[in-house]
């Protein structure tokens, strides 16, 4: 069967693609895949062995430095602009017959969703394709600026959706009074 | 209202399910998904004290200006998602009303609409301890929820006991406190590393963290480059 899955990169600034079955399924999310460790960044580095096929690279304006569909074994992955995102970040979409592994920062929840959810960005890490979503603020105005919580993902339809409770984000923004002057 | 915590440990997040008509508080930015039918709101006020006065003396107590706000509107339910920043435990605490509750600044993560906020001031000692200052107190009925930086304990505490400022969580107002040096001395308790310590006095529940906010914050703190601008 084949499925696929959209990762949202900020939330796994790294992933890692296995072979095999011999690791620890993290909290229903993980899954995959290929033998040895391979890591896709945001930044668009890609390293791979042989086992990997880089069919292209190319740049893709100049913020998006690397527009490289890859095909893994039996995975395609494709790395694109997610077209509707505020803070121009990339998603990936995994597509195949296997497993992936991705991981996140804090706990990953999964929800089998059957109609509506709003997600604090940051908060999302992967979901299946088959969601429509749309990128917006908080309510008005002023819940957008004053609530703290920025923009969400406003996602509908029937499909699975991963959360991670925490993000890089907030903690950044927690150190900073600690930053010397 | 029900209230689930979730993944207990590291990552903990709390799930409030919310029936027709109920309210939910949460610190501002706080809340990580919500059902479609929740009506977010933001609001300087919680019941009792409140308006533009509660909102500065949250913020001086290190949490937020705004109070997230979360409601289940006539005939509708569904659920908020709540998280802190700070890879930690998160505890939920049933008020009776018997007694408040205080929180350490930053420990606060939200309420039911139903308990009364304010901020309470430690006195000048806190404020040299460079610790937060603050307590976030709470009073009424019905469910609290607060958050640490690592794993929480609860101690039931009657008698004496010393803690280090850094490590409080919350606890109950029928514990007295006194904000003190940890040492012999003003000089070798600051020397010392430890800075201040809270005595708390009486007979009460006293919630603890295994680590130490601000001294993780300064020890990062300082390995990193300084701040622009």
């Amino acid at each position: 069967m084949t499925t696929t899955v959209r990762l949202n990169t900020p939330a796994v600034a790294t992933f890692d693609l296995l072979e095999g079955d011999g690791f620890t399924r993290v909290g229903g999310a993980a899954a995959a895949v290929s033998a040895e460790l391979r890591r896709v960044t945001d930044g668009g580095l890609v390293s791979a062995t042989e086992a990997v096929q880089i069919l292209e690279t190319q740049t893709a304006g100049s913020y998006f430095a690397i527009f490289t569909p890859l095909v893994v074994g039996q995975y395609h992955l494709t790395i694109r602009h997610a077209a509707t995102s505020a803070h121009k970040e990339f998603v990936f979409d995994v597509e195949g017959d296997g497993d992936l592994l991705f991981n996140a920062y804090g706990a990953i929840v999964e929800r089998e969703l059957d109609g509506e959810l709003t997600v604090d960005t940051g908060h999302v890490v992967a979901w299946e394709p088959t969601l429509d979503y749309s990128i917006e603020g908080m309510g008005g105005l002023k819940q957008t600026f004053f609530s703290g919580e920025g923009l969400v993902m406003r996602f509908s339809g029937q499909g699975k959706l991963w959360l991670q409770t925490r993000t890089l984000g907030e903690t950044a923004g927690w150190i900073t009074p600690y930053l010397r002057a | 209202m029900k209230i689930a915590i979730e993944d207990r440990g590291a990552f903990a997040s709390a799930i409030v399910q919310l029936e027709s008509g109920e309210s939910f508080v949460s610190e501002s930015g706080a809340m990580y998904r919500t059902s479609a039918e929740i009506d977010v709101d933001v609001t300087t006020h919680s019941k009792g004290k409140g308006g533009l006065f509660g909102g500065l003396k949250r913020m001086l107590g290190g949490e937020s200006f705004f109070l997230s706000k979360y409601h289940a509107g006539g005939g509708v339910s569904g659920e908020v998602g709540i998280a802190p920043t700070l890879p930690g435990d998160v505890k939920k605490i049933d008020l009776d009303g018997s007694s408040r509750w205080l929180c350490a600044g930053g420990s606060y993560l939200g309420s039911g609409e139903e308990l009364a906020l304010d901020t309470q001031f430690q006195g000048l000692r806190g404020m040299l301890s460079g610790e937060n200052m603050f307590f976030v107190s709470v009073e009424g009925q019905g469910p609290l929820i607060v958050s640490a930086y690592g794993c929480i304990r609860e101690a039931a505490i009657d008698g004496e006991v010393v803690v280090d400022t850094g490590h409080v969580v919350a606890f109950e107002d029928t514990l007295s406190y006194e904000v003190t040096k940890a040492g012999g001395s003003w000089l070798r308790s600051f020397l010392g590393g430890e800075g201040l310590v809270m005595k708390l006095k009486g007979t009460g529940r006293l919630l603890v963290q295994s680590h130490n906010p601000s001294a993780f914050g300064a020890k990062l703190g300082g390995m990193l480059p300084p701040r622009e601008g």
